[in-house]
């Protein structure tokens, strides 16, 4: 197998179906690591498929991963139990890992388990932080190289086409979240031909690839923190955390200062240190249905009182199912292979300074240096310019106004950029990141449902109201 | 892309050089090379080329293309000090050719902004090894924000191929070549890469392969601090100004060493007071040559007693920093150290060497470098050698040499087999000999084989009996 056609054409192994992936059977197959030189060497990529139930219109292909480098199959597992009947009855729905981790021939590098959270890590001081970077940098590449320098979008993209060949698909449907949304974009631009609607769902801006993911996150985690902070206010007959937004901060903001000081703080006996006193209200942030989580164990913090048992399940899955490692080497690779990253001490430890000042919570981590500034290799190739004319496929752009991770603004940069080839949706006063379907707006999940069978979109810039809405909107997030 | 050639193999000849004299007996001309080998028609750089022809009487033997001694430095001056060291003899019958490797002198420097600090990069050392390792990693960015694209083309392997794209614009079957120090390590890979296109071959003050190029620096500083050893015990003697013992030396020197770190140390006659870090490369520096042993005796003297200077030491102290070193020198030297191989990234290597430093030069050698943080991978591994169809080689080295020790010649010499000999200096510190050293043994042995091809039966030893105290007997 050596002509790029041949691996379009290759005939793959469908396994019994797996009650752990919603009953969708896995195959493996075998792309060029590297597409300039296609038969010289292979990697593997694992895929599944759960077939349409009812009369087959097409295939839905699931991106990977809600962020990057989590496992696209774990998400198809997750969408398989949440997704509308309409839809798994017209579409063979297919996940995949992307190349290097999970069932794609994974990469491991022995990382301790402070170095698998280089994103969030908050530094102690500029130097001590470097170091940690450098350090992560040079174990996730020592001795990978020759498959971590093909880690790209573009090339996740070529993968995706082949799964598509493989599949016997001359076009499919895309869905996807977070990162998968670039990779949509991406697909778009490099096989237009053969996409035919593409539902992006919390969305990265075009604009990001990728120091700007992390200099864009303090502000917008600055105003989601205090967006929770206001809730919790409404519910200190419950929690007892204030009466005010500012009085919850202040309280979360004293629990952080004990931690940066070194002072024991413990979550159910778990010792917390910066980066984890950051990274797990991050996390819950995330998701909307949490917030009273976050609640309960600011609660906890404070005054030693048990948890419930919901955050105390929330907490056992958070911890209990850790990120790959091999996800977080390859969401290295990437975001270090889409792209050459400023390599500057100088320059990052003048942006970590100003950050730390004007976004207290997460400024210092996400602005400061990274692993990327360190990487070996250079990318491979540019990044992909997105909304030229060769670009194809039809959008459905989903945004949940008050998203963190991937702000309405994001979403609203790749709407200018794809322009008239996309549609955009608003779905009103909700935090929620990934809303289809796993928000349950009825109205947004009808949308999409219309869109992917049938091509309709909503009109310009179409609202969907929030009936489940937690709270009156303030300023929102859309500006 | 190898060196081997093939049938079908034939590269279209490049145009002719076009010489324009240059008004000092030279001739000046620019060769166009691909920056990439494996693309000969992408983007393409110029060779900055030097031609002394030869000056008769006598035919015209072919021509002798000199190396660049260092990476980044001037081929074309050191040829031109090649060609005025040259006994006449070989000058009558041999173009004698330099150039400025890719990236380097005239041929596309590298403007990365470097400032003074940056530019001595390889004695850099800082108070602190977070310190260093900041200084580093914005050196390594400054290469990666100017030159990311054609860094993974600075390499010795690319510019042995470039040495093969001027060969044959000159016209040439094959070529002699002469390298000294970094010179005899691209001379040896063109002889690895082109085989018999390489004629007689002379590598001087020989880098060892397993050097390339971390090792080069661990060398080094165990040289450095064997050869002050050896000053120590030359120096002590009774009456000296420093002592009667090697360990009265050694201390004389260390407290200099302290007080230069404390609070800097002024040399009568010398504008800058030395700091520790200056003070060490000083050191280094005078020691490279037995000739200038004195004056680092003189150094440490004056410094501890306040008497001035001797006039020559002055004089040879001034001109050694008279030419200031250039950025783009600098440039094409970091990214050929860095670029030929990859250096360790783990940084506790390098904090560990530090830790445990004990020779005078280990703490700058061995602690961490851009190489750490270079921002691209060598396309291809460094070069293994064995024996080739070359007219061949004659390695000359001096056994004390501080800069390539004695090993590093005895290992290339094992690798190259029956076509070359050695030529090994009993004892003497000294660097770069032939043509410069005006040893006669050596000049007979070295001249013998330009002319002929007539290597030594058997490897020679240069023993003590035409040498005094090291010195070589004129």
């Amino acid at each position: 197998m050596n002509q790029p056609a041949s691996y379009y054409r290759q005939q793959v192994a469908w396994g019994e179906p797996d009650p752990a992936l919603g009953g969708a059977r896995r195959a493996v197959l075998r792309v060029p690591l590297d597409y300039r030189r296609p038969g010289e060497r292979d990697i593997e990529i694992g895929i599944a498929r759960h077939t349409a139930t009812g009369r087959r219109q097409g295939v839905l292909l699931v991106g990977p991963g809600d962020d990057l480098g989590n496992s696209g199959l774990a998400l198809l597992a997750a969408l398989l139990g949440s997704l509308p009947e309409r839809l798994t009855e017209a579409f063979d729905v297919v996940g995949f890992d992307h190349r290097f981790m999970g069932a794609s021939t994974p990469v491991f590098c022995d990382l301790e388990p402070e170095e698998r959270f280089w994103v969030f890590h908050q530094p102690e001081s500029f130097d001590a932080e470097m170091r940690y970077q450098a350090t992560v940098a040079a174990k996730c590449s020592a001795g990978t190289l020759d498959l971590l320098a093909h880690a790209n979008s573009r090339n996740i993209c070529r993968d995706m086409d082949v799964i598509r060949g493989v599949l016997g698909a001359d076009r499919i449907d895309y869905l996807g979240y977070s990162y998968g949304t670039y990779l949509g974009a991406v697909y778009g631009e490099m096989f237009g031909a053969h996409l035919n609607r593409a539902v992006l769902d919390a969305i990265c801006s075009p604009d990001w690839v990728w120091r700007g993911l992390f200099t864009d996150f303090p502000a917008n985690g600055e105003r989601a923190l205090n967006r929770w902070c206001r809730w919790a206010a409404t519910q200190h007959a419950t929690y007892r955390l204030g009466t005010a937004g500012p009085e919850v901060r202040a309280a979360y903001d004293a629990v952080l200062a004990a931690v940066d000081r070194g002072e024991p703080v413990t979550l159910m006996g778990f010792p917390l240190d910066r980066t984890l006193a950051r990274l797990i209200p991050v996390g819950i942030l995330n998701s909307e249905k949490a917030y009273p989580v976050l609640a309960d164990i600011l609660r906890h913090l404070l005054t030693q009182a048990d948890l419930d048992a919901g955050s105390m399940e929330f907490l056992a899955r958070m911890f209990g199912e850790p990120k790959e490692e091999s996800g977080t080497v390859a969401q290295l690779a990437i975001l270090a292979g889409d792209a050459l990253w400023p390599r500057s001490p100088a320059l990052y430890e003048q942006d970590m300074l100003k950050a730390a000042g004007e976004f207290p919570w997460t400024g210092a981590a996400l602005n400061g240096i990274k692993a990327p500034a360190f990487w070996p290799v250079p990318p491979a190739e540019p990044a992909t310019r997105l909304g030229t004319e060769s670009g194809g496929g039809s959008y459905l752009l989903v945004a949940a106004d008050e998203d963190m991770s991937t702000p309405w603004a994001a979403a609203r940069r790749m709407h200018e950029v794809l322009g008239e080839r996309s549609a955009f949706v608003t779905v009103a006063d909700t935090a929620h990141h990934r809303v289809f379907p796993f928000y349950g707006n009825t109205g947004l999940n009808e949308l999409v449902c219309d869109f992917l069978l049938t091509g309709s979109t909503p009109g310009p810039d179409h609202v969907c109201p929030n009936p489940d809405r937690l709270l009156e909107p303030a300023a929102s997030g859309r500006g | 892309m190898s060196g081997a050639r093939t049938a079908g193999d034939v590269p279209a000849p490049p145009a002719p050089i076009r010489w324009s004299e240059a008004g000092d007996g030279s001739q000046r001309a620019r060769v166009p090379v691909p920056v990439d080998h494996r693309d000969p028609d992408g983007p393409a750089i110029d060779l900055a080329l030097v031609r002394y022809p030869a000056a008769g009487p006598g035919a015209r033997r072919g021509v002798l293309v000199v190396t660049p001694d260092d990476p980044g430095s001037s081929g074309i001056a050191m040829a031109t000090q090649v060609r005025a060291a040259l006994a006449p003899s070989v000058a009558a019958v041999f173009d004698v050719i330099g150039f400025d490797h890719r990236f380097s002198g005239e041929s596309a420097p590298l403007r990365w902004g470097l400032d003074q600090r940056e530019i001595f990069w390889v004695f850099h050392e800082s108070e602190s090894f977070a310190e260093e390792v900041r200084f580093q990693a914005e050196l390594a960015a400054k290469a990666a924000g100017h030159s990311v694209d054609v860094l993974p083309h600075i390499t010795t392997r690319a510019i042995a191929r470039d040495l093969d794209v001027v060969r044959r614009a000159l016209g040439e079957e094959r070529v002699c070549l002469l390298g000294h120090n970094y010179g005899s390590y691209v001379a040896a890979v063109y002889c690895e890469l082109f085989g018999d296109r390489a004629d007689r071959v002379i590598l001087d003050s020989v880098l060892s392969p397993d050097w390339v190029w971390q090792g080069l620096f661990t060398n080094f500083a165990r040289n450095c601090e064997a050869t002050l050893r050896h000053w120590c015990a030359a120096t002590a003697r009774p009456q000296g100004p420093l002592g009667d013992t090697p360990q009265q030396v050694r201390d004389a020197f260390d407290e200099v060493l302290r007080k230069a770190g404390a609070a800097g140390v002024t040399l009568p006659g010398v504008p800058v007071p030395l700091n520790e870090q200056f003070l060490r490369v000083l050191t280094m520096m005078l020691l490279s040559s037995r000739r200038s042993h004195p004056a680092l005796e003189d150094v440490i003297r004056s410094a501890r007693s306040g008497a001035p200077l001797q006039p020559g030491t002055q004089q040879l102290i001034g001109s050694m920093f008279a030419v200031p070193r250039d950025a783009s020198t600098a440039a094409a030297q970091l990214a050929i150290l860095c670029g030929d191989a990859a250096w360790p990234r783990a940084l506790e290597e390098y904090e560990a060497a530090v830790q445990d430093a004990s020779g005078f030069m280990d703490r700058a050698l061995l602690g961490v470098k851009a190489g750490a943080f270079w921002p691209v991978q060598p396309l291809e591994p460094p070069t293994v050698f064995g024996p080739r169809e070359t007219g061949g080689v004659l390695l000359i080295q001096a056994e004390r040499d501080m800069f390539t020790s004695d090993a590093g010649a005895r290992r290339l010499r094992g690798l190259l087999g029956d076509r070359s000999r050695l030529v090994m200096l009993r004892d003497v510190i000294e660097h770069r000999i032939f043509p410069f050293a005006g040893d006669p043994r050596v000049d007979a042995v070295a001249q013998e084989f330009l002319m002929t091809g007539r290597l030594p039966e058997a490897d020679v030893v240069v023993g003590d009996d035409s040498y005094e105290d090291g010195e070589v007997r004129r």
